[in-house]
This record gives C-alpha cells, structure tokens and sequence, in this order.
C-alpha cells in the first residue's frame, strides 16, 4: 500500500523548486502612487548624511571655538589700549596750595568735571605665556578637526549600516514572497484535489498548508517593519522628509568586490589616519603648551606703556605746582616700562596641578587610544575573514539546498519521493539563504568597519563635509 | 603546370571552408531553435485567454500535451531512467511506464513553466552546443527578478532529422540520474509493481487538481 504523502510538506517543497522558477512580479515599490522616488546610491546616502548632520556641524563649531581662542592669543601679543571715562559734579576750588577760600570738609558744588584715565599697553616679555596659548589653541583646533572627521565617519559608517540593513530586508523578503506565492498555488492546488476527491488527500494537508502560510506571512510582516524602520531611519540620517518617497539604487545585496590588504597595513594607517589617534597626540601637545601657559603665571609680565589722566572741571582753579595732582583738573601723561606681578599663595599652584592633572588624563587617554585602536582593527580583520568563509559556506549550502529541491520535488512530483523530503529541503534551501544574506550583509558592513578602523574612510568623508559654519 | 595546381588547392581550401560554413550554418541554433519553439508554443497556450475557461481544461491539456511530446523522447527518458530494470519488462509493461512517466513527467514540467505566467521573455538561452555524434545541449536561465536565476539544460538527441530531449538538467541535477536512482531504490525495496502503482495514485491526484481525464 502506498504510504499516504503529507501533503504540507511535499507541496511546500514544490512550492520551493517553483519558486526558483518563478518568473516573479517585481517587489513592491516604495514609491508612493504618482510621485516619483529618490533614487539614491551608497555614496548619495552618505554625501547626503555628512552634509546635513547637525552633530557634525556642532563638531565644526567646536572649530570655530578652537579658531577664535588662538585669534585671542595671536591678538595678546599686540598693544591694547583702555580708556575710562567718568564725569560728575565738581565741588569749587578757588585760591592755591597755600591759602584757598573754600574748604574740603564744607563743599560748594557749584560745577561739574569731566575726566579721562587712559592706559596703553605693550606686552614685552610673559616668559612664554602667550606663545604657549597659541599653541595650545592651534593644537587644540587640530583636536576639534579630528572630532569633525570622527564624527562624520561615525554618521557615514551608520548610514552604511542601514542601507546595507535595508537591503538585506528586501533580500528576505523576497525570498519570503517566492515562498508565499508557491505556497498559496499549493494551497489552491490542495482544494481542488480534496474538492475532487483524489485519493490520498485530506483536510489536515490543507490545514498544515494554511498553518504554514500563517507563520510566514507572520515572518513577511516581521521583515517588512524592519524594512519600514530602515527606511525611516535613513531618511532621517539624510534629512530627507519622512512622506518623501525614496528607492535605492542597489536592488541586490552582493558582497562587495574589495581586496584586503594584509593585516599590518591596516595598523600602519590607523596610527596614522584614525581621528582618535589625531587627538590624542594632539590633545596632549595643547595640554603641554597649557601646562606651560599657567606655569608663566608664576611670573611677572614686562611691559611698555603709555599712562595718561586727562580732566576738566568748570569750577576749580589750575595751578602748576609739581608737588600737588588735582585729579578733577589735571592732565599727565607718560610713558612707562614696567611690570605686573600678582602673588598668591596657592592659587596658580592650584592651577598648574589642575592643568597637569588635564594632562595626565589626556596621555592616558592616548595610551588608551595605543592599546585599543589596534585592537579594534585586529578585531575587524579577522571578523571580516570569518564572514567571508561565511559567505562560502553558506553559498556552498543554499546551492545544495536548491540542489537537494530539485531533486525532492522531481521524485514527488512522479510520486516515488515523500513530500517531507520536499519539505526538508525547502526548509534548508530558506535557512541557507537566508543565512547566506545575512553573511553578505555581515560582510559588507564589517568591510565598512575594518576600513572606518583604520580610519581609510576619513579621506572619503573630507570631500563631503559641509563648508564651514559663520558666526555671523 | 605549377601555378595551375597552387591556384587549383586555393580554390579547393576556400571550397572546403565555405562547405564547412555552410554546413554550420545550417546545424548552428536548430536544437536551441527547438527547444524555444516548444517553450513558447507552451506559454503560447497558457497564455491563451480562451483555454482558461474550466470546460475547455481538458482541450487546453490536450494541446500542450501534443507540443511537449513533440519534443521530449519520452520512451528515450523513461529507458535511461529505469536503467537495467528496462530490459526486464516486457513490451507491454514498457509502453504503460513510458505512458505514466510521460504523463507525469510532462505535467511536472508544464506546471513549472506555468508559473513564469506565461512570460516568454523571463527565459533566456545563453548557450548551446552541439556534439558531431548527434548529441546537442541547450542551455537557459529563467530569470527571476526575487531570487537566484534558474539554470536549466536540455540534453538533446537527434533522431531521424528531428531533435529530442532526453534529459533535463535543472540546477545540475539530471533529472533521468535521479529518476534512476530512486526508480532502484523502490525496486530494490518493494518491486517494480509498487513503483507502477506510486505513479498511478500520484497521476490520479494530478487528474483530480486539474479536472482532466489524461
């Protein structure tokens, strides 16, 4: 007697070898009806993210704070010029030095004075103070542009992950709707023959059928909100309106066509690329320079300069004994050398330990940087390789999965192979697939990491940076 | 004397090529022609909005029947895949396997082409090649735009001027290999009577989904 075929299993299975053959309707579009969607490749995606990134445009204003600190210390070695104007009632002097008809201790204010105090002073010697600010400014916009690049690379290789995540949706989603279709002609199949009578078919072939059908297109939806979210989430790194209808111009996830190079290849240009390295070794050049900068504090500031006093009242008399200054009526001026000096008794000591300590925090963060940097490209690189064997092996799989349906659903479809063989291969050729994708996308995107690791992207995101912000 | 003989083997070598030529050209594409003629005669049907009424089903197997037979040596198939076991049967046994196994083989067949939904251009012929005994490969892919392209071959035969398929080769695996090793392992298991009977129960469940009477 022959043994009764499951009919779940041996019409999935069909369904799968159909499925290869399928000659299928295209997926479905993103495009909203009528409007006519954004085409977008990779490196669009990634132009279009850098260029309208706020975090980077902050970043650049970091530039600007950095640009406007070293203005200040180029400007602190010129002369500055102060000036102090006041003007009020003036009580009356009449008479001289000697004898004089009004008195301090009763005053008759019956006018007022004007004056003007005014300075101009001309830096000579700050023991290396403002030489040290500049540097520290200089080196510190070297910081600030390293963390532009960093951050743009960070945007880049987020906006890297999500396009190839889209595209990885869309590949199992396909797969999922070759499975649907099948299935559901299946599905239909089975009805005729229960509504025809032919033997060896019964309502729990159908039923299995339709279990089936219902975990997939549980499966569908699932993929399909990744997809949603994906697309969401790119159009937000872009900037781009959220009704804007947008497609990719990649409609297949491939692994990417790339030569690695040898492992210390990779080390050599992070050392020399990697925007943290950058600021590491720079943050402790402007940290030295600081360090340097207070320390001077310890020091007198020699100077040149021009001191005056210009007044006028309405109501006091003039005289020109040298001996006696009427602030209210007197003019001097002079010019000077001198020195400014201010001693305290551990407020600067205080201040070159917190920049030390800035410092210490700073070298470590660079020894941090030494250790882990190398580390995270090593990381990289052999996870790279795995995924590429993964990709391999999951070829190798999937192509005898196909192999194995063929050959399944040949024999069922004669009626000497059990339709769970089918069923058994479908299932297999699906998980293969599936994880063959995900081993692209894997790839793909570790490729993206390695590269960002050792900082190869940082020369590609240069060019899409937006022009620097104005303050005006 | 001499130039009349060097002018002679000139005319001779150019002759000989433009026979050689001509000779190509008119074996060049015949298989790969067929197999598109009957590939197309068969979406031809399919696509045919009179045929898909229910009541002419039957009419409408009937003629992609007579286009798949006209290309496919099923008795060809049916005697490679059975291997040794062929030679057991008698004449009358033979012509009922060749029956079932073309009815079923070809409705297997038509039922995958069915679902390229009648679209002729999702299939193309990359390549064919043709062997001086009387053997010929056809090669094509059918395209599908969701997943993996498909490779199918067809390994055809000529007979009497007339090209047939003998086995079809579908992702690399050959069809008449694998019916031949599970034709072996039923006999081998039960008997060539349980075989037989597989198929029939297998043919009246494809009668009763398709509503036909052959």
């Amino acid at each position: 007697m022959h043994r009764r075929v499951p009919y779940h299993a041996g019409l999935i299975c069909v369904c799968f070898v159909l499925q290869a053959m399928l000659a299928s309707s295209p997926p479905a579009a993103t495009a909203q009806t009528g409007v006519p969607p954004r085409v977008l490749s990779l490196n669009d995606a990634v132009g279009l993210a850098v260029r309208h990134s706020p975090q980077v445009k902050e970043e650049q204003f970091g530039v600007l704070v950095r640009q406007s600190q070293r203005a200040q210390a180029d400007a602190a070695r010129l002369a500055q010029f102060e000036i102090t104007v006041v003007g009020g009632p003036s009580p009356r002097a009449r008479g001289n030095q000697l004898s004089s008809p009004d008195s301090k201790l009763d005053p008759e204010v019956t006018g007022v004075f004007g004056r003007a105090i005014f300075s101009i002073v001309q830096p000579l010697y700050t023991f290396g103070k403002i030489h040290s600010l500049r540097e520290a400014a200089t080196h510190g916009m070297a910081v600030s542009q390293a963390q532009v690049h960093q951050k743009a690379t960070q945007i880049a290789m987020l906006v890297r992950q999500t396009y190839y995540g889209y595209l990885l949706a869309t590949a199992l989603e396909n797969l999922a709707l070759e499975i649907d279709d099948q299935l559901t002609k299946t599905l239909d199949k089975v009805r005729r023959q229960l509504e025809a009578g032919a033997p060896g078919v019964d309502n729990i072939d159908l039923y299995k059928l339709q279990t089936f059908l219902g975990e997939l297109h549980k499966q569908l939806n699932d993929i399909r909100e990744g997809q949603a979210v994906a697309l969401t989430g790119l159009r937000t790194l872009l900037g781009l309106p959220p009704d804007l209808p947008v497609a990719l111009a990649d409609t297949a996830l491939e692994p990417l066509v790339r030569d690695t190079a040898p492992l210390q290849q990779y080390l050599d240009e992070a050392r020399h690329l990697r925007p943290e390295f950058i600021q590491a070794r720079e943050g402790v050049k402007a940290f030295e320079a600081l360090v340097k900068a207070t320390r001077a504090d310890y020091y007198p500031i020699f100077f040149f300069g021009v001191f005056g006093n210009l007044a006028e009242a309405t109501n006091r008399d003039k005289f020109t004994n040298p001996f006696v200054f009427d602030p209210l009526t007197d003019d001097a001026v002079a010019p000077v050398l001198g020195l400014r000096w201010k001693y305290d008794l551990g407020i600067t000591a205080g201040k070159v330990d917190e920049v030390e300590a800035r410092l210490g925090q700073i070298q470590q963060k660079q020894a941090l940087a030494e250790q882990g940097i190398p580390f995270q490209v090593r990381q990289a690189y052999l996870e790279l390789q795995q995924h590429k064997a993964n990709i391999e092996a999951t070829r190798e799989g999937f192509q005898s999965g196909r192999r194995w349906m063929v050959a399944a659903s040949s024999n069922f479809d004669l009626g000497i192979g059990p339709g769970k063989d089918v069923a058994d291969a479908a299932v297999a050729y699906a998980k293969l697939r599936a994880s063959y994708f995900q081993a692209v996308y894997n790839y793909n995107v570790g490729m993206a990491k390695l590269e960002h690791t050792a900082g190869r992207d940082v020369a590609a995101v240069q060019a899409l940076l937006p022009a620097m912000p104005s303050n005006r | 004397m001499r130039i009349w003989s060097r002018r002679m083997a000139a005319w001779a070598t150019l002759g000989s090529l433009l026979l050689a030529g001509l000779v190509a050209v008119s074996w060049a594409g015949e298989p790969l022609d067929k197999v598109r003629q009957t590939v197309d005669a068969v979406l031809a049907i399919l696509d045919d909005e009179a045929f898909k009424a229910p009541e002419r089903a039957q009419e409408r197997r009937d003629k992609m029947r007579q286009a798949v037979l006209q290309r496919f040596g099923f008795e060809e198939m049916a005697r490679r895949a059975l291997g040794l076991h062929w030679q057991k049967l008698t004449p009358q046994e033979r012509q009922e396997f060749v029956s079932l196994f073309s009815d079923l083989l070809e409705r297997s067949y038509v039922d995958k082409i069915e679902n390229y939904g009648g679209k002729a251009k999702n299939i193309r012929y990359t390549k064919e090649t043709i062997d001086k005994d009387g053997y010929a490969s056809v090669r094509s892919e059918i395209v599908n735009p969701r997943d993996l392209n498909v490779d199918v071959e067809y390994r055809m035969l000529q007979r009497s001027s007339n090209w047939e398929v003998y086995d079809v080769v579908i992702e690399g695996v050959s069809l008449v290999n694998n019916y031949r090793t599970q034709f072996s392992k039923i006999i081998y298991e039960s008997s060539y009577a349980a075989l037989v009977k597989q198929m029939q129960l297998k043919l009246a469940q494809e009668k009763a989904a398709t509503g036909t009477k052959n």
